[in-house]
């Protein structure tokens, strides 16, 4: 089943599932007396179910489905709760502190869950775009090998031009950039000022170079935009994982709070509604 | 953005273990080393290679090689050393956690951090504020409730919940046996009426037998399917349609009712906590609501007090909003009023003391009218009494003439007889009373006469008008007077002769003027003095003298100040299916004058 085939049965079955969730609260809102209590279970039990992604990556080596169409499941499903969300709360604000703060950990989540499906749905698209993909874990060894060419380059051209211009200049204003990830927040925002900034400043160092200089600060200027695309995949891919730290860490909060609601509206309901 | 890149050259023979926990120290740096830390981060590097012992054939003693992988470089050029350890010693890193692993960690401390401050919540001692749903309603916001609540000594919360009795341990115990409980999904999922619940008990110990309704219920029901609680301040939410609609709509149901309330004494229909007030009560329906509705929009009948136009008899409303703001009340008192001024509880502390006139009212709202006769006081509560009250001018009357010899004809010192009321603002009486009748053949009777017009009903005084010109006309009481009037009138002689016919029309614009409706024929009273005042403000400096001493309008001081000293009288006149109107109740503490 092609993408475009799947969104369009999973936005099929949303809709349905939750045109059928409204109508069943609408309909039965009157007669059944505990129907908070039962729109509350399915609620958690989607919950549960979407947890249980996290599990399922951990067990890669389980007959369950492809972790693709989990994921598909879990879009869907979180998409879903918000429906049956809505109906349990009987389209009301909560009032109260814990209510509130259960209600605001949902909704964190949710919005979380919302962040984490649009950059994994735009980052991958960009960094295709840009080029140069690489594995996150294998960054740090690309950057070294990139700090030492540059760094070679820079050593190279004082002993061939007798002179320590572009050593300097090194060291002055691109050892900094080679050694770590830089500019994070300017590549989320697709802002290539500093990298611009620091090309500038090459082009401004020429007039006192030599041919030869200048061609060693050519290659030193590639290496500078290849390390300004390593840093722009670090910094995307850090953020395709930063955010999981706010999502998933809510998850269990919201976990541990909703067992004490079920717990607090059991006991002190006594059965009433 | 830029031009695309080409993807970085890499060693494709170094595998990556991003599951791995701990990763070597100098990753971050692009130098991680071959063997990596191990599960309990702590790295295991010692050297580059570990040399091998390799024995060549035809050879007794072996030699030591370099082991080091081509994608470390191949063998070093040096070789092991002698003792067959490696010549590249490697400095020992510090490993770190995984980007995956200090998730997992930070999802640990979330969670325990999430349960902590759940746990103060639970067991501090603001755990029902924070647990609450949402404030009460006012009708459970009652001193009635905060009452129980403090025989309880468990809180608010344990006058309803049962679970607000335990503590927090005993919470799931009591989730575990609450009816339905958290896995009786047949129950839950039922659309059978819920009969009563371990916390309706607790509401029927305030509302025994249903006594929030209709007392002919045949269901069981529980109370929480139609009233529901902590949705926020202010009046309890109606209950929805579909809950009233969940007998009502059965006409089974309604049957049913009907019988049981043939059965059941007219008294008992009469549900409604009376505490103390007076309710109107409108008439039962010879079925009572019974009748079937399917819709609220459809078919439900025009409620009882509209259709037959019923109306509250009881006028007299109370405003809060002036007794608790206003600055004239708070100069009264010294301070502003509170709640606790009036509403007192009884000695059971479930309830309130009745608003008493002499307790709560008297103290501000003297009916007291003159200084000079301190005892003299309208009666209060009985319009009857009231009445008789205002008769008991005959005798006062009666009284004044025996001892000053005013009323025999012709000793009434100028004054006229006939002159019209209205005009002149005189004093009128209602026509074939024994007041009207002993006035009028008195010289101070001859200053009144007795208008149709201002017959009230009540067989006595109807009006006290203005009068144009006066002067003070004190109260003495009598000696040996058992007559039960309060005192007399006394020397009627300082009354001075009504205005003319032709200076009727004159008084009437004046009177307008001086914020008196109707060109003056209005009764007096202090709204009318004071809205002179603010129109007399208005006017120009002569004209205003001119206007107070034609008028002789007074300078009210304020009540709390003392009585008026002005010849001004004061004196409630309108009496209103025996009430006073609040704005009499003021005039009371003014001394009488006829003011002309």
């Amino acid at each position: 089943m092609r993408f475009s085939q799947q969104r369009g049965f999973g936005l099929t079955v949303l809709i349905i599932l939750s045109v059928e969730i409204v109508l069943l609260h609408w309909f039965y809102a009157g007669s059944m007396t505990h129907l908070a209590y039962l729109t509350g279970w399915g609620l958690l039990s989607v919950i549960l179910l979407l947890a249980l992604y996290n599990g399922r990556k951990k067990v890669p080596f389980f007959p369950l489905l492809s972790s693709e169409e989990w994921l598909q499941f879990h879009i869907y499903a979180g998409l879903l709760t918000g429906v049956i969300f809505a109906v349990h709360i009987s389209y009301r604000i909560p009032t109260g502190w814990f209510q509130g703060i259960l209600a605001a950990l949902y909704l964190l989540v949710m919005a979380s869950g919302f962040f984490g499906l649009f950059i994994s749905r735009s980052i991958p698209k960009r960094l295709t775009t840009r080029g140069g993909e690489v594995l996150f874990e294998r960054i740090p060894a690309v950057r070294r090998q990139l700090q030492e060419q540059a760094e070679k380059l820079a050593l190279e051209s004082v002993g061939q031009s007798r002179s320590a211009t572009i050593a300097e200049f090194y060291l002055r204003e691109l050892k900094p950039f080679f050694e770590g990830a830089q500019n994070c927040t300017s590549h989320w925002s697709e802002n290539a000022s500093p990298v611009n900034h620091i090309l500038t400043k090459i082009s401004d160092v020429h007039r006192y170079l030599d041919e030869q200089e200048r061609a060693t600060l050519e290659k030193i200027a590639a290496l500078v935009r290849q390390k300004d695309g390593l840093d722009y995949h670090y910094a995307q891919q850090m953020l395709l994982k930063l955010w999981l730290f706010v999502h998933i860490p809510l998850t269990y909060s919201l976990l541990v709070f909703t067992v004490v609601h079920v717990t607090l509206v059991f006991a002190f309901s006594g059965g009433a509604k | 953005m830029s031009e695309r890149l080409p993807p970085p050259d890499f060693n494709t023979l170094q595998y990556e273990r991003p599951n791995m926990k701990w990763v070597c120290g100098k990753a971050s740096c692009g130098q991680a080393c071959r063997l990596g830390p191990d599960s309990k981060g702590r790295c295991r590097v010692t050297s580059e290679c570990k040399p091998a012992y390799e024995i060549k054939p035809g050879e007794k003693t072996g030699r030591y090689r370099c082991t080091r992988p081509t994608e470390h470089g191949g063998p070093c050029p040096g070789g092991p050393l002698p003792d067959g350890t490696c010549c590249r010693r490697l400095t020992r890193c510090a490993p770190v956690l995984s980007l995956r692993a200090k998730r997992i960690n930070f999802t640990i401390c979330t969670v325990i951090v999430t349960t902590g401050l759940l746990l103060v919540a639970l067991c501090g001692p603001a755990r029902w504020n924070f647990i609450s749903p949402g404030p009460l309603s006012q009708q459970h916001s009652t001193f009635t409730f905060a009452h129980r609540a403090k025989q309880d000594e468990k809180g608010n919360c344990a006058v309803c919940h049962t679970a607000a009795r335990t503590g927090v341990a005993s919470w799931f115990l009591n989730a575990d046996k609450a009816k339905p409980g958290p896995h009786d999904f047949r129950e839950l999922a039922s659309t059978d009426p819920v009969g009563l619940t371990a916390i309706d008990q607790n509401c029927l110990q305030c509302h025994a037998g249903h006594s929030f309704h209709e007392p002919n219920v045949v269901d069981e029901r529980s109370c929480g399917t139609c009233h529901v609680e902590h949705q926020g301040p202010g009046r309890m939410h109606s209950p929805p349609d579909s809950a009233c609609l969940a007998c009502h709509a059965d006409s089974g149901v309604m049957q049913a009712s009907i019988m049981s309330a043939a059965s059941l004494p007219a008294a008992a229909f009469d549900y409604r906590p009376v505490q103390g007030r007076e309710i109107f009560h409108e008439p039962r329906p010879r079925d009572g609501y019974t009748r079937v509705v399917h819709s609220f929009s459809r078919d439900h009948p025009e409620f009882e007090f509209i259709a037959d136009r019923l109306k509250d008899p009881d006028t007299l409303k109370f405003n809060h909003q002036l007794h608790l703001g206003s600055t004239n009340v708070t100069a009264i008192k010294a301070r502003k009023l509170t709640c606790s001024d009036c509403h007192q509880p009884d000695s059971s502390g479930y309830h309130f003391q009745r608003i008493s006139f002499d307790l709560h009212c008297q103290q501000c709202h003297s009916l007291q009218f003159d200084v000079r006769n301190p005892g003299l006081r309208i009666p209060h509560g009985d319009a009857e009494h009231v009445r008789a009250f205002l008769q008991s001018a005959t005798a006062v009357r009666r009284l004044c003439r025996r001892q000053t010899g005013v009323g025999r004809p012709g000793a009434g010192a100028g004054l006229r007889r006939g002159t019209t009321g209205a005009a002149a603002g005189g004093v009128r009486f209602g026509r074939g009373t024994g007041a009207s009748r002993l006035f009028q053949r008195s010289p101070l009777g001859s200053r009144f006469r007795a208008g149709r017009r201002h017959r009230d009903g009540f067989g006595g005084i109807s009006r006290l008008r203005l009068l144009p010109r006066s002067e003070t006309v004190p109260y003495r009481r009598a000696a040996g007077d058992r007559s039960g009037s309060a005192g007399s009138l006394a020397d009627p002689r300082q009354f001075q002769p009504c205005q003319s016919p032709r200076q009727r029309p004159q008084r009437r614009r004046q009177g307008a003027l001086l914020g008196m409706p109707f060109g003056g024929k209005q009764q007096a009273d202090i709204g009318h003095f004071a809205a002179a005042e603010r129109n007399l403000r208005r006017v120009s400096q002569p004209q205003r003298r001119r206007l107070r001493k034609l008028l002789h309008v007074p300078q009210l001081p304020h009540p709390a100040e003392g009585f008026c000293d002005g010849p001004v009288m004061l004196i409630p006149t309108t009496i209103h299916g025996g009430l006073l109107p609040s704005r009499c109740r003021r005039f009371c503490r003014a001394r009488i004058v006829y003011h002309g």
